[in-house]
């Protein structure tokens, strides 16, 4: 029986180490070797800079406009005003760089706790079946039916009276919340499914058999394996939220002023596109536009890496 | 101070003499049909419930007034009325013409007028014009007690005591004699305002039919009110009067906002004006130019203190330094080019009778001494908030970014806008912490119109309900010009009032509005009305 190719091709499979660890490796190794993930990667990695170091890029208070100032054309670097100012004479490019926080940190927090939810809940309902699937189910399908945008219009201008203060976390709660009950269901299928395909392989029986508890074996055996399609789905599920609070802003019920966000701005500027200022509605739309198509890119590349049914 | 009820159809028209040029004219084939603009939110065209630009609009020609406004002057001039006269300022008596009749063929006598009046003074009807009736013997009686819910349902706890105004009193078919509580010279001044217009006894008896569907003695009837579609209306061929346009039927479609003006751009309506934005382009375009009209308009956008809080709004250096840093000039020509002028007095000046530009010297822009007030007055809290409180409407929440980016930028006081849907309610019950946005809209064209109704209370205590101001000195020089035995006289102590306003600085004038309308190439003689800002219809020509 020692076959020596049989023993050779174990000995490799072995070698090559935990299967989730090839994986990741090599959908890295693939990603490096592609010129728009790079371009990507550093457009998504400088805005998330601008989010995080917003005086490294500019050091004009936003909010400070002065009325006389209003709507003075771009003066590009050198001037006092690089990307000029807007209709109230705020500072274009000091809005657009204390606008990005709110529309990343939105997207980051809203796609965060989706997946936490998602994973959570599609896990347990893989793993368990029976009524705790049933119910889990028929909760994802109820929030499915009912359409993102009917639903965050209707709940935002329901609530938009209650004040919940000017910090930076609560100026966007509203839309975070309202998007996150509405994103988490595609985390939930998507696990749910790779969970009920991987519980019932030998090794996951193997563990059982072994006597590991339910929990050992859904967080060290099971989540690994669905893991991968849940990372792929997360940079385009971002770019979607960041599109989605500009439409809810264009609408005048996501992020609220005195908050600045792309969205608002994209507001704002759309109105004077016509009247000459034109510049205000494409530098936030520009930036939103570059942002979005990164994580995109980023996310419809990670996922031809790491799915391993489009191999 | 009364956004929602945008009042005042003081739409007039010329003296015939000047305003039709004589009927020498031959233009106009009396066939033609003129389209316009009616806002959505319009949900009634009772007389006595109309009280907003819109409507009041509409009714205009759809009814007569006893008196009329002239278009320049808006002095009032006797339209229904034969004659009004009063010895004492007090018992006021009206003579009617004779022979007028409605539409519906009901003679237009002092029953007319004192049916529609004691129904809209009548409490629990809960009609949208009726405190213009307090000054009236026997208005308090009627009021009782009730509840009006959102849907306009009337819930009445307390039975008022009488049905009737006592002060009105029918003579005889043509005469109204009409008892005040007081001596009130500018009464006859009231009377044309669509308040006081007249309803058929048919109207009176089924009030729901009538306020789709009035039935009104001007030279226009309604044909079909499609609610929030459209409203059409036809020349009534019976109308006795001699103020009457040339064309036939006006069709008004109705829109939401300032959507109209993609329509009138396309040729579908024949009078609109452009959102902010569209501005610039719209008065650089030689041919939409020169169709375009101007006029002053009447009503004050200003600065409310919540002086019933004390410090420090009711410091009045404060006041001054808030008035002193916001950039009037500049904000309008910057934010709503075209609508607004910036206010330096809190009666329109050379609109009314009594008003005169420049009564408020802290109008004018000056950080400098703004800044010096406020030190003055004891600074502002470190790091606190100045709250804005405004009603949700886009124009006003622009124009006051703009103001509270003035006051940050000059007084160092950052600031915050809180725009609000119950507005109204929550300004009458002082739950406001920080400055408001505040709007006059003048009912009828005298100067005692933009302060009795917005600063005075009797209160010494309490001061007013919108403010907490109070003055004697004020409150004597009104009663004193309310018991003046002519107008003119009257007048004069009115702006005496406003001089004690002015030392008060007991609001911040912003600005006035201005009237802006651009027109087809199908209209002609397009005259805007002060109050309004409508088109005034019967001026009217259509080519």
């Amino acid at each position: 029986m020692s076959d020596p190719s049989v023993s050779a091709l174990i000995a490799e499979e072995t070698q090559s180490g935990v299967p989730s660890r090839s994986l990741w490796s090599e959908a890295f190794r693939t990603l490096r070797r592609r010129p728009d993930v790079i371009l990507a990667t550093i457009v998504a990695v400088f805005f998330l800079l601008v989010a995080l170091f917003p005086f490294l890029f500019t050091s004009k208070d936003p909010q400070r406009c002065d009325i006389a100032e209003s709507r003075l054309p771009p003066q590009w670097f050198g001037g006092e005003h690089p990307f000029g100012t807007n209709a109230y004479g705020c500072d274009v490019l000091a809005q657009l760089v204390h606008g990005t926080r709110p529309s990343l940190l939105l997207a980051f927090i809203v796609v965060g706790v989706s997946v936490l939810i998602g994973v959570t809940l599609g896990t347990v309902s893989g793993y368990y079946l029976g009524i705790v699937d049933a119910v889990v189910s028929r909760i994802v399908e109820v929030f499915l039916v009912i359409p993102l945008l009917l639903a965050a219009l209707l709940l935002l201008s329901l609530f938009r009276n209650i004040d919940l203060g000017d910090g930076p976390v609560s100026t966007i709660a509203q839309p975070a919340i309202v998007l996150t009950m509405f994103a988490w269901m595609g985390y939930t299928r998507y696990v749910r499914a790779s969970v009920l395909e991987t519980k019932n392989l030998d090794y996951v029986t193997a563990a059982r058999v072994l006597g590991a508890s339910d929990l050992r074996i859904m967080v060290r055996h099971v989540l690994p394996n669905a893991i991968g399609t849940v990372t792929a789905l997360v940079p385009t599920a971002i770019a979607a939220v960041i599109g989605t609070e500009a439409v809810l802003a264009f609408l005048g019920i996501g992020v609220r002023p005195p908050a600045v966000s792309w969205g608002i701005m994209i507001e704002e500027g759309s109105q004077w596109f016509t009247g000459g200022s034109e510049y205000l509605l494409l530098f936030p739309l520009g930036c939103l536009m570059a942002t979005v198509l990164a994580f995109v890119v980023i996310g419809d590349n990670l996922r031809d890496a790491l799915d391993p049914k489009l191999k | 101070m009364k956004t929602a009820r945008l009042a005042a159809g003081l739409t007039a028209l010329a003296l015939v003499v000047t305003g039709c040029g004589g009927g020498d004219e031959s233009e106009g084939d009396g066939d033609a049909t003129v389209k316009l603009t009616l806002s959505q939110d319009v949900d009634t065209l009772l007389p006595m419930d109309s009280n907003v630009s819109d409507n009041i609009s509409v009714l205009d020609v759809v009814y007569d007034g006893l008196v009329r406004y002239d278009p320049k002057t808006t002095k009032p001039y006797n339209y229904v009325a034969e004659d009004i006269s009063s010895s004492d300022n007090t018992v006021w008596t009206i003579k009617i013409k004779d022979g007028l009749t409605f539409q519906n063929d009901e003679p237009v006598d002092a029953e007319a007028f004192a049916r529609a009046w004691n129904y809209a003074a009548y409490g629990p009807n809960a009609m949208g014009n009726n405190y213009f009736f307090e000054r009236v013997a026997g208005y308090d009686e009627m009021q009782g007690e009730y509840e009006e819910d959102d849907e306009g349902n009337v819930t009445v706890t307390t039975e008022p005591t009488a049905k009737e105004l006592s002060g009105v009193k029918v003579v005889d078919p043509q005469t109204l004699e009409v008892t005040l509580n007081g001596p009130f010279a500018g009464f006859a001044t009231m009377l044309g305002y669509t308040g006081f217009f007249p309803i058929a006894q048919e109207c009176l008896d089924d009030i729901e039919a009538c306020s789709t569907q009035p039935i009104g003695n001007g030279p226009f009837e309604i044909e079909e009110w499609d609610q929030g579609q459209s409203l059409t209306a036809n020349k009534w061929d019976d109308y006795s009067l001699e103020e009457t346009p040339d064309f036939s039927r006006i069709e008004w479609t109705e829109y939401s906002g300032d959507s109209d003006w993609a329509d009138f751009e396309a040729g579908d309506i024949d009078a609109s004006f452009p959102p902010p934005a569209e501005w610039q382009a719209a008065v650089s375009d030689p041919d939409l130019s020169s169709r375009m009209v101007e006029g002053p308009g009447a009503a004050l956008s200003y600065v409310g203190f919540p002086m019933y809080l004390g410090k420090p709004f009711d410091d009045v250096e404060f006041r001054k330094a808030i008035s002193m840093a916001i950039d009037r000039d500049t904000i309008i020509e910057k934010v709503v080019p075209g609508r607004f002028v910036a206010a330096d007095s809190w009666v329109v000046p050379d609109g009314v009778p009594g008003g005169v530009a420049g009564t408020c010297e802290f109008c004018t822009f000056d950080p400098d001494a703004a800044k010096a007030a406020l030190a003055k007055a004891g600074g502002w809290p470190k790091d606190k908030k100045l709250i804005i409180h405004l009603g949700e409407d886009p124009e006003s929440e622009a124009i006051f970014k703009a103001v509270g980016d003035s006051i940050q930028l000059n007084l160092g006081i950052p600031y915050e806008l809180d725009p609000t849907p119950d507005y109204f309610d929550r300004r009458s019950a002082r739950d406001f912490t920080g400055i408001m946005r505040a709007n006059w809209f003048p009912d009828y064209p005298l100067n005692e119109n933009y302060l009795a109704p917005v600063y005075a209370s009797g209160d010494p205590k309490e001061g007013n309900t919108n403010f907490g101001y109070y003055n004697a000195d004020f409150e004597a020089l009104i009663q004193e010009g309310d018991a003046a035995p002519d107008l003119e006289t009257a007048v004069t102590k009115y702006q005496e009032a406003e001089k004690v306003l002015a030392s008060d600085m007991a609001s911040a004038p912003v600005a006035f509005s201005k009237n802006v309308m651009f027109y087809s190439d199908r209209l002609d003689n397009v005259v805007l009305d002060p109050f309004s800002g409508e088109v005034k219809l019967r001026l009217l020509q259509v080519n």
